[in-house]
């Protein structure tokens, strides 16, 4: 038995997908410089 | 009795796959059935790689004094061993598994990011070619140990290539767990609230979060790493004023967490099977999933723990051992309520369960010596010993690799319509519970004589435990063929399996037909009573 989403629902979780991968990536991104930065600027 | 069929996709997809040819299904494809089955093939192969390393490895340590291995190739065994062991055995096992399994039990159509995913799995021969190529370098392959200490690592000609393929793996892992947060997160079926699912769900959600904390922790450290070799900085150069105690600090930040991803995800799959083959719920389901979030913290505040003799403050030394020990607070839940599951349940030991429960009994043996290392006075002693060496393939052989074998024999039903020979899978299980112990229990008595790890010749007092370890060693590596054996077995001449093939095993996953379809839950399933293994549901 199954049930069926509205197309306008289907597009905001698409959406919300791509916006919480956005946010992930940018703190792996943001991790991986900063990281760098901060043992660069210590020396 | 929950219904069949729950949110199968009949808009024509479903033969969908039938119609594909080989090179567009297999190496184009964004269905997550098809990306976990190549995750879980990749591991395969690399697990073959790895164990072939360590039965060179064990095939000199046999008798005392050097016979086939000169000492170069014996350290680059032991670096690529463990790098291929843990990066490219481990860890893409448990990610197949998520990719096969967590639509499944969440009740969506794929992952969120199906074409990310098809990116994050092909990412990683090419990290393993470029790794496993540096054996045919002038130099040989990276030789320091997989932590890459320097400045030993810096001396290998191959560090960029490794450093490389460090980066590769890195993103292909950072990639998957984005997708599997951002799944969990957005995807799960009406009903499927986040403390509703199941523990293998809660376990991945999790490791994921540790994945992007630490995966580009250790990407800098290595591109720090570079730098030093080739454009003349000195992060961690002595020379220049560097700190090779601070990559040590570094990496091992990244390293601990590490083992916890390696294992939560483990801990999941034997909440699943023990649970099914007990007829019981899993006592204690919101602790589990407490003890899970206790770990993954614990995991980031312990890790100077791997380094206790390179001369650290007393202050640290005794922060960093209760620290540690208070890990062990949320892994005894975690045992507790596997054993009270267990309690009094209609058990039965069909294979799953059997190597769950060896799970349980091994891994609770590697707990209990890495309890052992945590202690510093002791540590000073068994600091680079063979005991060492015992207590993280406890961890991560009794641990994640037979948590992944029991996975793989739980959900193969699930995966591909077929059962399997008890019988053979059991002469499997009893085969791997032999060698296995063969293989790594005579080295604690051989880290507690003192004898040192990552030599490839020792004294002779060491020889009969040595000798019985390698013969343990011969034994395992047989393993993985009966284990292809098995499969192929079942593939051939398997009974068809049911839809629920474990009489007692919940969750939505079990509510679709086996072979699970190649699309499924294309829309949402209706959750019916009895299709949730936990915080069930009435309409």
């Amino acid at each position: 038995m199954t049930q069926s989403i509205p197309e306008d629902q289907i597009a905001a979780r698409r959406a919300s997908a791509r916006r919480t991968a956005l946010l992930l990536a940018g703190v792996a991104v943001a991790v991986y410089v900063g990281f760098m930065l901060l043992n660069v600027v210590s020396r | 009795m929950a219904t069949t069929h729950a949110g199968i996709d009949h808009s024509g997809h479903d033969d969908h796959a039938h119609k594909q040819g080989f090179v567009e299904r297999w190496f184009f494809s964004t269905n997550h059935k098809d990306i976990g089955t190549l995750y879980l093939v990749f591991s395969f192969v690399m697990f073959i790689v790895g164990a072939f390393m360590s039965v060179m490895i064990r095939w000199e340590l046999m008798e005392p004094g050097l016979q086939h291995l000169n000492p170069e190739t014996f350290n680059q065994m032991t670096t690529v061993h463990a790098l291929v062991m843990i990066f490219g055995g481990v860890m893409p096992a448990f990610v197949g598994l998520a990719n096969w399994m967590v639509p499944l039990q969440i009740g969506a159509p794929d992952m969120a990011l199906p074409r990310m995913n098809n990116w994050s799995f092909w990412i990683m021969p090419f990290a393993f070619a470029l790794l496993l190529i540096t054996f045919a370098m002038p130099g040989g392959a990276p030789a320091g140990g997989w932590t890459l200490y320097p400045p030993l690592s810096l001396q290998t000609n191959s560090l960029s290539f490794a450093i490389f393929a460090i980066h590769m793996m890195g993103i292909s892992s950072i990639m998957g767990a984005i997708n599997i947060i951002a799944t969990i997160l957005n995807m799960r079926a009406p009903g499927v609230d986040l403390l509703k699912m199941p523990i293998f769900c809660w376990t991945w959600l999790i490791t994921a979060f540790l994945l992007i904390a630490v995966m580009p922790v250790l990407a800098g450290a290595v591109t720090m790493l570079l730098t030093d070799k080739y454009f003349l900085t000195s992060f961690f150069s002595a020379k220049g004023g560097g700190d090779p105690v601070m990559f040590q600090h570094i990496f091992w930040f990244f390293g601990h967490p590490e083992v916890y991803i390696m294992i939560l995800p483990a801990f999941g799959v034997v909440s699943e099977i023990i649970p099914t083959f007990s007829r019981k719920p899993l006592f204690g389901y919101q602790a589990m999933v407490y003890a899970t979030a206790s770990i993954a913290f614990l995991s980031f505040i312990v890790w100077a723990h791997h380094m206790f003799t390179v001369g650290m403050p007393m202050g640290g030394e005794i922060y960093f051992m209760f620290a540690t020990m208070l890990i062990a607070v949320p892994t005894g839940v975690k045992v507790f309520n596997w054993v009270t599951t267990m309690w009094r349940g209609s058990i039965t030991f069909e294979t799953p369960m059997l190597w769950a429960i060896a799970f349980v009994i091994l891994f609770t043996i590697g707990g209990f010596s890495g309890l052992m290392l945590a202690i510093v006075p002791a540590d000073f002693q068994y600091h680079d010993t063979y005991f060492v060496v015992a207590h993280f393939h406890y961890v991560l052989v009794t641990g994640a690799l037979f948590a992944i074998i029991a996975a793989v024999y739980y959900w193969w039903p699930k995966w591909t319509g077929r059962m399997y020979s008890e019988k053979l899978a059991k002469f499997h299980f009893w085969w791997s519970m032999i060698f296995v112990n063969l293989l790594f229990f005579p080295q604690h008595f051989l880290g507690l004589a003192g004898m040192p790890r990552r030599i490839p010749d020792y004294n002779v007092v060491f020889a009969d435990w040595n000798f019985v370890s390698s013969i343990g060693a011969f034994g395992m590596f047989a393993t993985p063929f009966i284990m292809a054996y098995v499969l192929r077995h079942s593939l051939k001449h398997g009974v068809v399996a049911d839809a629920r093939a474990w009489e007692g095993a919940k969750g939505l996953e079990w509510t679709v037909p086996s072979p699970a379809p190649h699309h499924t839950f294309g829309t949402p399933p209706v959750i019916q009573p009895g299709d949730l293994a936990h915080g069930d549901i009435t309409h």
